[in-house]
């Protein structure tokens, strides 16, 4: 009779705390997010690394979630990847330095993280447009992880299929590269139009079958 | 005594529930405040916009790149 009791009691204890799972992201960063529990894993895959194009690794982890968490904390972003041994390690303290900014729930708070950890000074009586061209760069790569977070956790909820979350988090990663190796702005802003443009119609035709 | 073991049990998965309730709560205040910091936005930046949509991250990025020398 206690024994029934114990085991009843654990059950519903265990099936109360099992949403809770840590997540990482698609393209190698260390970041925790609530999951569902019940990812469809192939347990024979352990790891995207060995893949060798950016897409196919990308892809490899929205299939392998348990990789992808793994792989977040000992692997380098993507971004950071092509980038010279120093400038790379910058990156990768960038990443870092600015993981918490995505813990906060109130947009605002954000948007000061964000400034933060990108150097942008907004209460040294300078303005935005006044910044070093480095902490815009830093800002934009920022917010552009912003939307990659977003598109992954439509992945995981099955809003947008695989594939869709895959091609635009690759656009993502092309652009942050582009913005942290020094582009042009005339380099970037095309990118940047066509990545919207399929964000948007990804976005819309999501709604649409909803 | 058996008596004694079920009210017991009914505590452990009525203060589970309680537990689930509270978080949907606190996620729901989180919201509330979020609305409520959307107006005041003064000492944000140049233009106060908040990143709270798509849109607006958007709009960011195209400004923080137009300042971009």
């Amino acid at each position: 009779m206690i024994k029934r009791a114990l085991v009843i009691s654990a059950i519903s204890l265990i099936l109360m705390s099992a949403f809770a799972l840590a997540a990482g992201t698609s393209t190698g960063n260390a970041r925790v997010r609530d999951v569902p529990s019940a990812t469809t894993a192939d347990s024979t895959v352990t790891t995207c690394e060995d893949k060798e194009t950016l897409k196919d690794r990308i892809k490899c982890r929205f299939e392998n979630k348990e990789v992808a968490v793994r792989e977040a904390y000992n692997a380098t972003e993507e971004a950071c990847r092509s980038s010279a041994d120093e400038k790379k390690e910058r990156c990768r303290q960038f990443y870092k330095n600015s993981a918490k900014c995505f813990n906060s729930a109130s947009p605002v708070e954000k948007k000061k993280c964000f400034l933060k950890e990108s150097g942008i000074n907004i209460n040294a009586g300078g303005t935005f447009r006044a910044a070093p061209d480095e902490t815009k760069r830093n800002y934009v790569v920022l917010l552009l992880y912003e939307l990659q977070e977003k598109i992954e956790a439509k992945q995981e909820q099955g809003i947008i299929t695989t594939d869709q979350a895959t091609s635009l988090v690759t656009k993502i990663v092309e652009i942050k590269k582009l913005i942290l190796s020094g582009a042009k702005r005339s380099d970037i802003v095309p990118k940047i139009q066509e990545f919207k443009k399929e964000f948007r119609e990804v976005m819309t035709s999501s709604e649409v079958s909803q | 005594m058996k008596i004694l073991i079920w009210i017991i049990v009914a505590i452990v998965i009525v203060g589970g529930l309680f537990w689930f309730m509270s978080g949907d709560s606190n996620n729901s205040s989180n919201d509330s405040e979020n609305q409520q910091n959307s107006g005041n936005t003064d000492t944000l930046s140049e233009n106060g916009r908040v990143i709270d949509t798509d849109d607006k991250v958007f709009e960011e990025i195209d400004e923080a790149l137009t300042g971009l020398g």
